[in-house]
């Protein structure tokens, strides 16, 4: 097996044509260690969803070559790409619009395996029903639909539909942005639980840097496409060298103390 | 601290709530505050804690169909809920401004910037036809935005998120306004672009002596720039007051998991310990205090019995719980 799970070599992608021209991604490289989670922060328009997008060949890239577990996936025909696909999932940012309004949530948990052909109709039920546990949704809301939920529980049944294929490799696309801050911490500690447990491999794009920096293992920084710094996650909140970094990490508004406070008002 | 003034803004008991198919939806339910000359109030609070409906109900910005509104609202002492739509319309946009979250939604796309913040202006009769130009040039260079007469004539779209946000801050002052209300006024705002903009409101607030009420959900936000602080749940005051008070002595088990569930920067390594459960919907409020499911310290008598605010620490410093620390 591969050191490295994930691996991309000098991904480009450009949209438009003559003076629309926008260069997304700019010769973007990166390599993530199996059960591991690289962070990809950057700010709006800086490429990083269309980085992760281009990963995935959601968006086919211009060039660069792609490896899963050491095997190109770049370049091949979607035939041959599809036994791969079903290892890579993606998390989505808005978790009601990621979810099919009109299908119960159990059916929608139950698609990729039904998709997949994936053992008879009994069987995959009861997998729907485990997979419903192990992000903590009760299996016999099963028959219910995406609306009766709320934001963090969506959320939690679109991680359980990521997860219905047993996936290795899982992006996720400002996956707690949308959530309310106390279901933040609810939702980013599922997943690093589900890391531990099924030894899971993450690419965490987001532009919280707080978030970023609790669940990454490794960070790369984005802007306009182009690849800023990358390292651990260490060394990039503690020992910034760009200067790009250390300005983003200086404007996330910290908690005050209460020294600080006091000095405020009596000044 | 000019703290014996005459409150810009005083808000008595509001409680606003709307008929839905499922029931009578509570939005908000007591709220109470005293906002004073030069002071910035923060509302903190999540999804459905009433933090904008309040807002918009006292500013009418909600449609009263539907609307069912009791207790008081004073803006320098008239009471804006008994105001009918005309009584508004000569207070809103004159002397209270807003500013919204998405600034794109909130400026007319098809109209030029310069001319859209005239409009007011002119409606107000804050200014003539023909200085109008100039006094808005003006009013962009002050909100920071470079070569205003050019940008004069642009449209929302040709500006980033940041200018237009400074563009909705320079219509918002644009008739010398005593109140200034943000609802979540950086939220689509990169961290470094929310920095510029909440450091631009400040200094508006120390240049033009308004008041500001900021409507955030963003707990380090509200504390930074914030002078006193609601911390609402539910419909509900939980907390209410100084950014020192909440920082060094909070006293409500819902205000103390806001702090320990923020994802700020330095956590790594340190399990954060998040609140369980969800917030409960609007129509199926819990009896007794509204946190209580979610409570760690919850005991039989919040179950049954709703607590009221009550002085805690000193006299500007209230909460509502009836097992505070």
């Amino acid at each position: 097996m591969a050191d490295y799970i994930f691996e991309a070599n000098h991904i480009s992608k450009t949209f438009g044509k003559g003076g629309q021209r926008v260069v997304a991604v700019d010769d973007i490289s990166l390599r993530i260690p199996r059960g591991k989670t690289l962070g990809v922060l950057g700010e709006s328009g800086s490429g990083k969803s269309t980085l992760g997008r281009c990963i995935l060949r959601l968006i086919e890239p211009d060039s660069g070559e792609i490896r899963f577990n050491g095997e190109i996936i770049s370049g091949i025909t979607h035939r041959r790409f599809r036994p791969y696909r079903r290892n890579m999932q993606m998390i989505f940012q808005n978790p009601f619009s990621s979810l099919n309004p009109k299908m119960s949530v159990g059916s929608a948990i139950e698609d990729p395996m039904r998709i997949w052909g994936i053992g008879d109709k009994e069987s995959r039920r009861k997998r729907v029903k485990e997979l419903m546990d192990i992000v903590g949704i009760h299996p016999r809301f099963a028959y219910a639909f995406p609306y009766e939920f709320s934001g963090g529980q969506q959320q939690r049944i679109n991680i359980a539909r990521a997860l219905a294929l047993d996936p290795k490799f899982i992006v996720c696309d400002e996956a707690v942005s949308a959530l309310d801050v106390s279901i933040q911490a609810q939702i980013v500690n599922l997943l690093m639980d589900l890391q531990k447990e099924l030894d899971l491999t993450y690419l965490f794009i987001s532009h919280n840097l707080g978030v970023v920096e609790y669940l990454s293992d490794e960070v790369l920084i984005m802007r306009n496409g182009k690849l800023v710094e990358c390292s651990t996650a260490e060394d990039i909140f503690l020992n910034p060298k760009d200067e790009y970094t250390r300005n983003l990490i200086n404007s996330v508004p910290s908690m005050p103390t209460a020294e600080q406070l006091l000095a405020k008002i009596s000044r | 601290m000019e703290r014996n003034d005459a409150p810009i803004l005083e808000v008595q008991d509001l409680k606003v709530a709307f008929q839905t198919d499922t029931g009578l939806l509570k939005a908000v339910d007591g709220l109470d505050f005293k906002l004073r000359p030069g002071e910035v109030l923060g509302i903190v609070g999540e999804s459905g804690s009433g933090k904008s409906v309040s807002m918009l109900s006292i500013t009418g910005l909600i449609k009263k169909e539907g609307r069912e509104t009791g207790g008081k609202a004073l803006f320098l002492g008239r009471d804006l809920l008994k105001l009918n739509a005309d009584g508004l319309a000569k207070i809103l946009g004159k002397e209270i401004g807003f500013v919204f979250q998405n600034p794109m939604s909130s400026l007319n796309p098809t109209l030029r910037i310069g001319p859209q913040i005239a409009e007011g202006m002119l409606l107000h009769g804050k200014a003539k036809r023909s200085e109008v130009k100039d006094m808005v040039v003006e009013l962009l260079n002050k909100v920071g935005i470079r070569e205003p007469a050019m940008r004069y004539r642009a449209y929302p779209h040709e500006l980033s998120g940041g200018m237009r946000q400074r563009v909705m801050i320079a219509m918002a002052l644009s008739c010398g306004p005593k109140l200034l209300i943000a609802d979540e006024p950086t939220t689509a705002l990169d961290v470094t672009v929310e920095k510029q903009i909440l450091e631009l409101m400040m200094q508006m607030k120390d240049d033009l002596g308004l008041s500001i009420i900021m409507i955030t959900h963003n707990l380090p936000v509200a504390l930074n720039y914030c002078d006193r602080v609601l911390v609402l749940y539910a419909g509900r005051m939980m907390e209410k007051g100084s950014a020192y008070q909440l920082v060094s002595k909070a006293g409500h088990p819902y205000t103390k998991a806001l702090f320990s569930s923020n994802m700020e920067l330095g956590r790594k390594g340190i399990r954060i310990e998040p609140i369980k459960g969800n917030i409960p919907p609007l129509t199926q409020l819990p009896e007794g205090c509204r946190f209580h499911p979610r409570c760690p310290a919850a005991k039989d008598k919040c179950r049954s019995e709703a607590p009221v605010l009550l002085q805690a620490t000193d006299d500007s410093h209230f909460v509502s719980c009836h097992f505070p620390n």
